[in-house]
């Protein structure tokens, strides 16, 4: 396993990702209630057509209920999910056990009728030792309760994230009800790209994984290149896609809205592989004209301009890396990643250069290497 | 005043023979049988006690100590009974456990008698465990080295029945010096059996150097910093003498992540066993 893509606002979903699965650089799609309907309409095919499509393409299905974006600040994108029958009384109410029990039900029997593996609802926690906390952990309980062998979700904030010996206990204590596997997911409040994560965050996102993928799979959600870390700390595969909101979980792209059914803006920076990170359009025509053979070297083959060609790239890249990680383990596997990003830091400097581009090695490298550092510290491994 | 000792032996048809903890809210006596057998009264005196809780929490207790039948878990022999109406008082018997708890029983203890006290202390743990009970105050004080040599688990008196909720002690409840980086946390991240683990360990710590992993100095904000990320000596470096798969197993135990432990007393148990 390696790429998962997550859900889209557009209705490409069944095209580019059974195209990516039938190329082999993609595994499973995951498919939100915020993001697509449960019947077919005029725009986009059903849920039960689009599983069976990803799975005639040899991908496996997921259905995310995604239960902790109600969480977030100004949830309110609604349009599709209300026609899912993940509620049993009020929206979002798991105020005590029995509301939990409805709402596992409801969310496992969705799940049953699309041939989704069982994935257990979460809540959005912002600080791993409170009572949303203990509520996040009562829900997963309950799950496992009704269904031993189903997927965890932990679904936090980069606080969340970076919280230290709080997120420490919190993971320990998710880590007794022995789930199938584990999906994380990094919530965040801005949808820049890079996203402006922290060394601590990415610190406690290593540390959890580490943790958990001992005895249990661990994937990262909407992780893109910031969970390359994560890979690092033995994370089996991360989300990503064409656009912006897949790449990235943010509070604005599940606010109210009125249609949109472009799904935002298309992300078509081109990923070099030599930098983790990418440049625009603009930038990697300049490179390419003004310096060739660096860019062959920083990004071998082609980028083609239209949007399935670049995701294709991007994933590939995204692919190559982890392909780089997975046959390593504990430190040779975190010092690979470390000189990929000791790498990338010594390349970066000439492309700013050529292009003049304003997102540099300080975005796309730097805190996650800080967070790697902290990780290969607190392992004794400096 | 009511007499708290002779009144629940005539209840029980024991005698009364020597006191062994007096004054609390808790008292302890060595009883004896009509056959001559001795065992233990335990005592709530709940006119002294402060916690209106007292009473269910003696009762769960005592109702999980007789749901669990293992040689490394002290024995229940008695239901709880209460002493007057509206009571004053709640009280049971166990089993009389002969030799000495850990506080008695020196340090520097050698890699065999380090690996046999895990061993049977993660077995005990092993059998709360698997009845959903966690301990949450493991301390040398309730740690038993029988004249057999064998190893018994009691007073598990804070521990929590997972399975069930509604009875609140209040904090996390612990020894100074003895207590696990989960019992800072309120919520989510309280105590697991993971938990237990790490009192395991450092009892097996504290039987190899004589002090615990996280020793209690005397300041409380000091302390507690260092029980944050279980900051400690390294076993290897104090006890060269001791094998590394012992040392290995011990640090896994008192990893400041609980998830980077063994998961829980039956696993720590099997861990223990393999060196032996």
């Amino acid at each position: 396993m390696t790429i998962l893509i997550q859900d889209t606002a557009r209705n490409t979903l069944i095209k580019w990702a059974t195209s990516a699965m039938r190329a082999g650089y993609a595994s499973e799609a995951y498919l939100s209630p915020f993001t697509s309907p449960l019947n077919s309409t005029g725009f986009k095919k059903s849920a039960a057509d689009t599983a069976d499509a990803i799975r005639d393409a040899g991908g496996e299905f997921w259905f995310d209920s995604m239960t902790y974006a109600l969480d977030m600040p100004r949830a309110g994108d609604f349009r599709y999910y209300a026609d899912w029958p993940l509620w049993s009384g009020a929206q979002g109410d798991l105020g005590d056990p029995t509301a939990m029990r409805a709402h596992v039900d409801s969310v496992f029997a969705v799940q049953d009728s699309l041939g989704s593996r069982r994935l257990a609802p979460t809540v959005l926690v912002s600080y791993p030792d409170t009572p949303k906390s203990r509520q996040a952990l009562e829900l997963a309980q309950i799950a496992s309760d009704v269904d031993s062998g189903t997927w965890l979700t932990v679904a936090g904030d980069q606080q969340f994230w970076g919280a230290g010996a709080e997120l420490d206990a919190h993971v320990g204590a998710l880590d007794q009800i022995e789930p199938a596997g584990w999906l994380f997911v990094v919530a965040r409040n801005d949808t820049s790209m890079p996203p402006t994560a922290t060394p601590e965050e990415v610190f406690g996102l290593m540390r959890s994984t580490f943790a958990l993928s001992q005895d249990r799979p661990v994937r990262v959600a909407f992780g893109d290149v910031a969970a390359l870390p994560a890979i690092a700390a033995g994370a089996e595969s991360l989300g990503t896609g064409w656009d912006m909101r897949q790449r990235i979980c943010a509070y604005q792209d599940f606010e109210e809205r009125a249609g949109d059914q472009g799904g935002g803006a298309w992300y078509q920076r081109p990923t070099l592989q030599g930098l983790l990170g990418g440049v625009s359009n603009s930038e990697y025509d300049v490179l390419v004209s003004e310096q060739p053979a660096l860019a062959a070297v920083l990004a071998p083959g082609t980028i083609a301009p239209q949007p399935e060609a670049a995701f294709r790239h991007h994933a590939t890249v995204l692919g190559n890396e982890i392909a780089l990680l997975t046959p390593l383990s504990g430190r040779a596997r975190v010092e690979v990643l470390r000189q990929r990003y000791a790498a990338a830091l010594g390349e970066w400097p000439e492309v700013q250069r050529i292009t003049g581009t304003s997102l540099g090695p300080s975005r796309w490298i730097a805190p996650f290497a800080r967070g790697l550092d902290l990780f290969m510290a607190s392992e004794g491994w400096t | 005043m009511r007499d708290l000792v002779n009144e629940p032996c005539d209840a029980l048809g024991v005698q009364p023979l020597r006191a062994l903890v007096q004054g609390g809210q808790k008292q302890v006596h060595v009883v004896g049988g009509s056959g001559g057998a001795e065992s233990v009264l335990k005592l709530i005196d709940l006119g002294q006690a402060s916690d209106p809780a007292a009473l269910e929490r003696a009762r769960r207790e005592v109702e999980l100590l007789r749901s669990i039948d293992s040689p490394y878990v002290v024995k229940v022999r008695s239901q709880l009974l209460e002493l007057g109406n509206p009571p004053v008082a709640a009280y049971w018997l166990e089993e009389l456990l002969n030799g000495q708890d850990l506080r008695y029983c020196g340090a520097g203890w050698a890699a065999e008698q380090l690996t046999s006290l895990g061993a049977d202390v993660a077995r005990g743990l092993g059998a709360l465990h698997e009845q959903k009970v966690i301990h949450r105050d493991l301390s040398p004080g309730n740690v038993q080295r029988r004249d057999s040599g064998r190893f018994v688990v009691m007073d598990p008196g804070f521990a929590k029945h997972t399975l069930r909720s509604g009875l609140t002690i209040g904090g996390q409840p612990g020894t100074p010096g003895l207590m696990t980086p989960e019992h800072l946390q309120a919520y989510s991240g309280a105590p697991t059996a993971a938990s237990d683990v790490f009192g395991c360990a450092a009892l097996v710590y504290f039987a190899a150097l004589g002090q615990p992993p996280v020793p209690y100095k005397g300041d409380d904000a000091e302390y507690l910093r260092r029980l944050r990320t279980a900051q400690h000596i390294p076993l290897s470096d104090v006890r060269a003498d001791l094998p590394a798969p012992l040392v290995e197993v011990i640090e896994k135990g008192l990893h400041p992540q609980p998830a980077r432990r063994y998961r829980n007393g039956t696993a720590l148990a099997q861990a223990f066993e393999a060196l032996q």
